[in-house]
């Protein structure tokens, strides 16, 4: 079964705010836990930027396989504008996290900070 | 006692971002100022929009400040009305539509109304003749820098900003400050320690964070919004200047350089010159693929 997430209708027609991006994330998550495929709908938004998709989708590399977001999770209605930075967030994303040496680095230097307030 | 600064005409050349930054140095921790114009007879976006920070800074921190409207000539009056300036720093004043872009100043992060006036007072003011897409992509891009600001520069006076279109230059500009802590302490805030036990240099710092995927939030994967606002201006002609700390980052004729700078600002300038000829923006046009995983 598929899912579909009108994201006019959820967050209006920017898409830019981190803040956006954690609801329509929250959304494709509880999705894709539930077994279901995601199809998120773009059409009639008119501005996009990269904090708003890091929250949305690049998160989701934290709980999901790069495979399984491929065969699951589809998008229509991207501008080209839109599409271009999604797909930077996407390679950014799965960096990010499969790169488990750098982020284990950079958890040592947070807790170092931390620990020292 | 009272102090009076002698503002001079500032452009937005290397040197006159020096000025701004004397004078935020001088004149910060000021009680009673009077600003005074007769030695002025323009300035440009950017020094308008940094001139605000520092009455507005100012008068946050308990001072005060006049401004000597007596002393401008008629033209840098007409200016400074028209682009909302004086009616925002509390001069009885009526702004009105002309070359001159809307000085602004935002406390905290208003998307809708920040994106509303890139669309609608900047961009979509048609000096520049692309579609509705293309301003669309354009005003997506431009906003890549508030977002930064507002989640990076932590500070404590907002965002202040203005634009100006020069008409015989054909250049559509836009400057946008923070007085935060600034791109290098964000940057050396979460280096690896091991990696960079001496540290790193501001022009270096500045270098890393317009890398993409160079990120000061660890939980996330984020770090492309000056990565993306580079390669826009990059390939469509256009010029940028950073400046934060002593850096200086350039970028122009799709080239990029950094450099330390003679004198310090804390906080973050970037200002931006479009080029207004559609065809620069060509390459922008619309694709239909979408994403892949």
């Amino acid at each position: 079964m598929t899912m579909k997430i009108n994201v006019l209708s959820q967050v209006g027609e920017n898409c830019i705010t981190p803040e956006d991006g954690e609801l329509i994330h929250q959304l494709i998550c509880t999705g894709l836990s539930n077994g279901n495929s995601v199809e998120l709908d773009f059409t009639g938004v008119r501005i996009f930027a990269s904090p708003f998709f890091n929250v949305a989708i690049g998160q989701l590399f934290e709980d999901f396989k790069r495979d399984m977001l491929k065969e699951h999770l589809t998008f229509v209605g991207l501008t080209g504008h839109g599409s271009r930075v999604l797909q930077r967030v996407i390679e950014n994303a799965e960096l990010f996290y499969s790169n488990q040496t750098y982020r284990m680095a950079l958890k040592t230097v947070i807790t170092q900070k931390s620990e020292s307030y | 006692m009272s102090q009076t600064l002698y503002l001079s005409t500032i452009n937005d050349k290397i040197e006159d971002f020096y000025t701004l930054f004397s004078l935020w140095e001088t004149f910060k921790d000021v009680r009673d100022l009077q600003i005074d114009f007769s030695d002025c007879r323009f300035l440009r976006q950017n020094a308008v929009a940094f001139l605000g920070g520092i009455i507005y800074n100012i008068r946050n921190n308990g001072g005060k400040v006049s401004i000597n409207i007596g002393s401008m000539s008629p033209e840098l009056l007409m200016n400074l009305a028209q682009n909302g300036f004086l009616s925002a720093v509390g001069v009885n004043s009526n702004p009105w539509e002309g070359n001159s872009i809307p000085y602004r100043h935002d406390t905290v992060n208003k998307p809708t109304l920040i994106t509303r006036y890139l669309q609608e007072q900047w961009i979509g003011r048609e000096w520049i003749a692309v579609s509705e897409k293309l301003a669309d992509t354009i005003t997506g891009t431009v906003w890549e820098i508030y977002a930064n600001a507002f989640e990076h520069g932590k500070s404590s006076s907002g965002v202040f900003s203005c634009g100006q279109y020069f008409p015989k230059l054909k250049e559509l500009n836009l400057t946008v400050i923070d007085f935060g802590i600034g791109i290098p302490a964000s940057v050396r805030g979460f280096l690896d320690p091991k990696k960079y036990p001496e540290g790193i240099s501001a022009d270096k710092a500045l270098e890393m964070a317009f890398q993409g995927g160079f990120t000061t939030k660890p939980k996330i994967s984020r770090g492309l919004g000056l990565e993306i606002l580079k390669r826009f201006i990059q390939i469509t002609g256009g010029r940028m200047d950073v400046y934060s700390h002593e850096a200086h980052g350039l970028f122009s004729n799709g080239d990029e350089h950094f450099h330390l700078t003679k004198a310090f600002f804390e906080g973050t300038i970037v200002n931006i010159m479009l080029q207004c000829d559609e065809e620069c923006y060509y390459i922008l046009e619309e694709n239909s693929e979408q994403p892949e995983f």
